[in-house]
């Protein structure tokens, strides 16, 4: 796909008396190439491909998480009918279920963590190399003002979130299930608090990111865009002034340079885009199926009347909801990003 | 960011303590309140004695270089979008000079020079070749009113 799109770029160089400059975006790994679609002539399409691809990667995935839910809800069902027969301790059997479901998850927790670690990582490495690319075809176009405020904003953001998931969220979802189990096994109401405290300060830390990142690109879009947009229409009076013929040709140079700009730096864009998703999609569609396999499983065992453990296996999935979170977080600021700068002076 | 990880994962290492402890200890009798007690001043202790030693000053300088950073990228596009500008400039006043010339019957090789400035004007032209006085005079008279060169910076050679 990248080939197309370069290919297209060149095209529109022959087509257009331009040729100094060349605005091409880092390729994405080579995992995520295999995912995204040969064509971009329909972005729907693309879309849908990326979608398709990565399903059908994804697939194999899904009988181990199921093989794990039956031997969640077997742990349970033993659990229940050794809780209902006489003579058996309540607290013996809560502490054990809990350490046998807790031993079932860390493993599928942890590796499920790490591919969210991972994940950001790859997109935060991606969306560096594709911003200063993106950013200079932009101030190339004339958007001066608001490629700076913009590369400014998104570089700020990326650092500060992946920063911030990688050193303190990715270990707080460890200290979250940590707590769980504690709560799950001793029923002590300061571990259930502490629980819900990280839960809470996690989902509040990324919302509260996300919501004065898409303000202040929003709002930096808009006083950028209209700066900038002044200041093109300014330069094409001084230039209308000029001799006519001389004022004919530096017209068409000017036009011709913003075009063929404007082609490649959307070709860049569409290309990162896919290549943002192509990153998100496969982790993003593992962790949520386990969040709902979790989640289902965890209405089941509810049904055997263990509360605690099936708590527990509700938190474990609020964990992979929290990690989908941080994966989504992290995609939507480079793909809210990239459109920002695509969109350019409006 | 190292700082607030601490900084939690404290609070709740202390909380996991008070737990263990209080349900040890049970909830009743002189032992249970005193834990009790002495578990609330440990995570007292844990929750505001590290709020004291935060400090931001090097965010600032952080912010800074991202800063400098974008004023080089959109410096290094600017630069480029004017470099696209002024070859495409400098190769279609060439090629509008030729094509008059070649009107004329005259064989000519050119080389336009631009302003320095961002508007990129044709400053000044070289032109050669082999040319009758009538059209040298024709293609004067053109690159002085239809480009805005002034004569002084028409150099004719050989």
């Amino acid at each position: 796909m990248r080939k197309v799109l370069i290919l297209l770029a060149l095209l529109t160089l022959l087509a257009i008396p331009v040729a100094a400059m060349e605005f091409t975006p880092p390729t994405a790994p080579p995992e995520v190439e295999e995912l995204m679609p040969a064509q971009t002539e329909s972005f729907g399409q693309g879309l849908w491909k990326l979608l398709k691809n990565g399903i059908m990667k994804f697939q194999p995935e899904m009988a181990a998480a199921a093989g794990s839910c039956l031997a969640l809800i077997a742990v349970v069902l033993m659990a229940s009918l050794f809780n209902g027969m006489p003579g058996n301790s309540k607290e013996v059997v809560k502490f054990v279920s809990t350490l046998a479901i807790g031993t079932i998850l860390l493993g599928q927790a942890n590796s499920m963590i790490n591919l969210c670690a991972r994940t950001v990582e790859e997109l935060s490495e991606y969306g560096k190399l594709l911003l200063p690319v993106i950013t200079a075809a932009l101030a190339a176009q004339g958007g001066t003002t608001g490629a700076t405020a913009l590369y400014a904003g998104t570089a700020v953001f990326n650092t500060v979130l992946s920063t911030l998931i990688g050193k303190i969220l990715v270990p707080l979802i460890y200290v979250y299930l940590a707590l769980a189990i504690g709560n799950a096994a001793t029923g002590e109401e300061l571990l259930k608090k502490f629980r819900d405290f990280i839960k809470w300060l996690m989902t509040w830390m990324l919302k509260t990111i996300l919501y004065v990142f898409t303000g202040y690109m929003g709002i930096t879009g808009v006083i950028t865009g209209t700066t900038d947009a002044a200041a093109v229409k300014a330069t094409k009076l001084t230039i209308s002034g000029v001799v006519p013929v001389v004022g004919g040709i530096l017209s068409d140079a000017s036009e011709a340079v913003v075009l063929s700009v404007g082609v490649m730096k959307n070709a860049v864009g569409v290309y990162g885009l896919f290549a943002i998703m192509g990153i998100w999609i496969s982790p993003f569609l593992q962790m949520g199926f386990q969040f709902l396999l979790l989640k289902l499983t965890a209405s089941v065992c509810a049904v055997f009347g263990m509360k605690e453990a099936s708590q527990l296996i509700d938190d474990f999935s609020t964990a992979m909801g929290l990690l989908l979170g941080m994966v989504g977080t992290v995609c939507f600021l480079h793909l809210i990003s990239t459109i920002c700068f695509m969109k350019g002076m409006g | 960011m190292d700082g607030i990880r601490e900084y939690v994962v404290g609070v709740v290492a202390a909380a996991l303590l008070c737990a263990a402890v209080t349900a040890l200890a049970g909830k009743k009798g002189v032992l249970g309140v005193s834990v009790k007690f002495l578990a609330g001043l440990l995570m007292v202790m844990a929750v505001i004695s590290p709020i004291s030693s935060i400090s931001f000053g090097h965010w600032f300088g952080w912010a800074e270089d991202i800063h400098a950073n974008g004023d080089q990228i959109v410096a290094d596009g600017e630069k480029m979008a004017m470099e696209a500008y002024r070859e495409s400039i400098t190769e279609q006043v060439e090629a509008y000079i030729l094509d008059e010339a070649k009107a004329l019957d005259c064989q000519l090789q050119v080389e336009v020079i631009l302003s320095n400035d961002n508007l990129a004007t044709p400053k000044r032209v070289v032109l050669s070749g082999n040319i009758s006085p009538y059209a040298k005079q024709v293609i004067t008279r053109l690159l002085t009113d239809e480009l805005g060169i002034a004569q002084e910076e028409q150099i004719w050679t050989g």
